[in-house]
């Protein structure tokens, strides 16, 4: 939450150093005097997420009571800590607390992964044509709802029509039952996550080796380094500030799952269910046929609690480590 | 530091930033204004017609005649999708109430895939409806027990709705109470209708197979599919509607017929009453006088899974069986007496010969449908609620509105022909912009409505066969308050989802381990405590009937 509030910072800092050394620590409201444009310039931005991201999170209470419409949000009985029962008692609390967050962990390293490998395999490609014409395909998926993808991944994988079953009995082997063997998902899962979203996370990566100056490239080319140590020694240590940054952010959301592919993709599917199941499709499952508001939001609380805890240690850690690079 | 590596690490960084916020920020956005709006009841669009009955005690007429001199706009949420004729229908509809009862309505539909998300929310938010469809299967009690719905009292329905109190038997009045209160008002004709499985008569009779009247008896027919005819499963099901329909149709033929008594139309409680028991037992599942019986019955359905008779896929497969049996990819398809009418006319196009066969109990009976299946409840924050009541009682019992809501325009969507509603020179069931039931009027009062030209002789005989089996079931006004079990509920929900469908589905690798994996599962997250308060609170409505 620290990066908007940074350009005024840093503009505070640069003009601290020409005008006021000699007054010590200026006031909060001499700060604001002194910077008044910059912070008129903030202000939209502050309002935006004042209005949409701090105001609603006095929503919070809702998940300590038992609503209703006569009380609302804030008059309804509060009923401690009743609304989260449901989800601890129902012995799966754990299983799908550590299914979220592996999960959400292969397919950040992934995305991660496969996002820069993809950035600078573009960055480095000379075809023009050929260039965006790979980007426009990886970038493709994107715009694929998970419904449609499920019907895709269906069609692919069931056992009487799928394609690769019908290509396994065509060349005579045994059809396999991948709807009923959580085995196969651990792969295919990440799979189709990155297949959905490495179009989109190369873009981040490849604005960055955009962005960076061209002269280096051109002087270590001209000292004989070849391409692979250009890539090894140049591009890739100038993407690590924009790579923390990127995973500290994927971090900050690795307790929320991605609802819509495990819901599309799993659905009811028992049998997958120890291995498939995550915090949102659980929540989901319990609720869906007796909707609550209350029960609903202790679910999502309890995701916006870990994830609080994790980006916290997570950005400690890049403090300790690199001090320069941690997001706040 | 390069300037321009810092301004485009920044700048994804804020994309980036922003994009995961919109994310996180949607929920609790949501119940923001769900909240704001409902405490603060603002001013809506419609409040220049305030309460048309405001009384003035100098104008109160003696023979309690009503106001409606002010003119109301009210707002009404039914389910589904409008079809693509609503506007017209609407038009002439709006014309129709304003001349009668100086009101306009402006219809909005909260689709099915929304329903239980948009519901509530719908209603949470609160001042801009007035009326919204409602049953006990789209929550009606717990929406009720939210505040969600205003009180009606029966002097107001006698004065507003005078035709449908009329029409409406005490009965339905009954099963609409909570807690001795009325929220909404029922529709006087409850759906007749049973279960049904179709098969394919044409390929029976091919291969040889005799009559099937009973799902018990099906199996020959399953396995003359399975090995004659290549391209087609013998039961194509889908993962929501037709997963357990084999396995219960096959219970209640061969053992006990029993409903959930908790949740009646949706979800899993694990406690269950016979229908056919009129003194209304209530059983934990794991009774072995239901568990037994079901063990035997997930064994046969495990066998038709392993030797193909059902798709491997089930569980993830979305399309419908009764949509496989249309495309002629499955010899079997599921519904019900009112849903299967498309697939009777699609086959009879194909010239297929379609046989019905009724999912009945062992002793030939199907619950009837309770009153409160269909119905209308009337927003707690509208503004006018006896004008919506007024227009609600036309919609339903006035034949000419009744007609016009349910069939549509005549002439345009519907002719009279030989005491049969039939299509219109030119217009056929695909093109009709207005089908028959499709708008979401399902309250209105069908005994008015005349039957289908499209109806044949078979579906005739099968509708009039109903009145020998549908029987009243001992709970079907039960309503259970769950609101100190909910917890239980949700948990119990989600163990049946992951232990109890497999075992229904027939792909669980040995029966009973998986029953009892699956009686461990519910047991911990209380059961017990569900069953407990079932039996208490059927009791005390059994001898509050008395």
């Amino acid at each position: 939450m620290a990066i908007t509030p940074m350009p005024p910072k840093t503009a505070s800092q640069a003009n601290a150093g020409k005008v006021s050394l000699s007054k010590g620590h200026p006031g909060f409201f001499h700060e604001l005097a002194k910077n008044k444009v910059l912070y008129l310039m903030f202000v939209p931005v502050a309002i935006y997420f004042l209005i949409f991201n701090y105001y609603p999170m006095a929503g919070i209470v809702v998940a300590f009571k038992n609503f209703n419409y006569t009380g609302g949000m804030f008059g309804s009985p509060w009923i401690g800590w009743e609304n989260f029962d449901y989800f601890f008692s129902s012995g799966k609390a754990w299983i799908v607390t550590r299914n979220t967050f592996l999960y959400n962990f292969v397919f950040l390293a992934a995305y991660t992964f496969f996002s820069i490998l993809v950035a600078v395999l573009i960055a480095e490609m000379a075809g023009r044509i050929f260039k965006k014409t790979a980007q426009t395909l990886l970038f493709l998926p994107y715009f694929l709802s998970w419904v449609a993808v499920a019907a895709i991944v269906y069609n692919l994988f069931n056992y009487e029509f799928g394609v690769i079953n019908t290509l396994l009995k065509n060349l005579g082997l045994e059809p396999v039952d991948i709807y009923s063997n959580v085995n196969y998902w651990y792969f295919i899962l990440p799979f189709f996550y990155v297949w959905k979203w490495v179009g989109f996370g190369s873009i981040l990566y490849l604005s960055a080796i955009m962005g960076m100056d061209n002269s280096i490239n051109e002087a270590a080319t001209i000292d004989g380094a070849n391409i692979f140590q250009r890539i090894r020694y140049l591009t890739l240590p100038l993407l690590k500030p924009t790579t923390i940054i990127l995973v500290l952010l994927g971090i900050g959301r690795i307790m929320r799952g991605e609802f819509d592919m495990f819901y599309q993709l799993i659905g009811n599917n028992g049998i997958l269910m120890d291995g498939t199941d995550i915090i949102d499709t659980l929540v989901f499952r319990s609720l869906v046929l007796s909707p609550d508001f209350g029960m609903a939001s202790a679910g999502g609380l309890y995701q916006s609690v870990l994830c609080f805890v994790i980006i916290m240690i997570a950005n400690g850690l890049v403090k300790k480590y690199d001090r320069e690079h941690a997001l706040f | 530091m390069n300037k321009t590596k810092v301004l485009f690490t920044l700048l994804s960084a804020i994309i980036a930033f922003t994009l995961v916020l919109a994310g996180c920020g949607n929920n609790n956005n949501k119940d923001a204004q769900a909240s704001n709006s409902a405490s603060k009841p603002s001013p809506s669009a419609s409040s220049s017609a305030t309460s048309s009955t405001s009384t003035e005690p100098s104008s109160a007429s003696p023979d309690n005649a009503i106001d409606t001199s002010e003119e109301v706009k009210l707002v009404g949420y039914l389910l589904g999708d409008a079809p693509a004729g609503m506007n017209a229908v609407v038009a002439e509809l709006n014309k129709k109430l304003k001349a009668d009862i100086n009101a306009t309505v402006e219809f909005r539909y909260i689709g099915w895939g929304d329903l239980t998300a948009k519901y509530p929310l719908v209603l949470a938010a609160g001042d801009d409806v007035d009326f919204i469809y409602s049953a006990n299967w789209a929550f009606y009690n717990q929406e009720a027990a939210k505040g969600a719905f205003k009180e009606l009292t029966m002097e107001d329905l006698q004065k507003y709705m005078p035709k449908h109190v009329a029409a409406t038997s005490d009965v339905a009045w009954k099963e609409a109470q909570i807690g001795g209160k009325i929220f909404m008002i029922p529709t006087a004709t409850p759906d007749q209708k049973v279960p049904v499985t179709l098969i394919r008569g044409d390929l029976r009779k091919k291969y040889g197979v005799s009559e099937i009247t009973n799902f018990k008896d099906i199996e020959p027919y399953l396995e003359a599919i399975k090995k004659n005819e290549k391209g087609m499963i013998p039961i194509n099901a889908d993962s929501q509607y037709d997963f357990a329909k084999s396995f219960y149709n096959y219970e209640w033929a061969t053992g006990r017929a029993t409903l959930d008594t908790v949740l009646i139309t949706n979800g899993w409680s694990g406690v269950h009453t016979e229908w056919d028991d009129q003194t209304g037992k209530v059983y934990s599942q794991f009774d072995p006088y239901i568990s037994d019986s079901q063990k035997a019955t997930a064994k046969v359905i495990k066998s038709w899974y392993e030797k193909g008779y059902i798709n491997k896929n089930a569980i993830s497969n979305k399309v419908r069986s009764k949509d496989a049996f249309e495309q002629g990819k499955s010899a079997v398809a599921y519904g019900n007496t009112n849903d299967i009418q498309g697939t009777l006319a699609k086959a009879a196009e194909n010239g297929w010969e379609v046989e019905i066969i009724p999912n009945l109990s062992t002793k030939g009976t199907y619950p009837q449908d309770p009153y409160i299946n269909n119905g209308v409840a009337i927003a707690a924050n509208t503004k006018n609620p006896e004008r919506a009541m007024m227009a609600i009682d036309l919609m339903m019992e006035e034949p000419s509105y009744n007609n016009l809501v349910y069939f549509g325009i005549e002439g345009v969507n519907y002719v009279v022909k030989d005491g049969k509603i039939a299509l219109p020179d030119g217009v056929t069931a695909e093109s009709n912009t207005y089908p028959p039931d499709a708008a979401g009027f399902w309250f209105t009062n069908k005994s008015q409505h005349l039957p289908l030209a499209s109806w044949s002789e078979q579906y005739i005989a099968h509708k009039q066969s109903l009145k020998n089996i549908l029987v009243p079931y001992v709970y079907n006004s039960f309503s259970m308050d769950t609101s100190k079990v909910k917890s239980e509920l949700a948990t119990i929900g989600t163990v049946g989802t992951q232990y109890q469908l497999p075992i229904q589905g027939g792909i669980v690798k040995d029966v009973d381990a998986a029953y009892a994996t699956l009686e461990e599962k519910v047991k911990k997250t209380g059961l017990d405590t569900v069953l407990a308060e079932a039996i208490a609170q059927t009791q005390a409505y059994l001898s509050a009937q008395k």
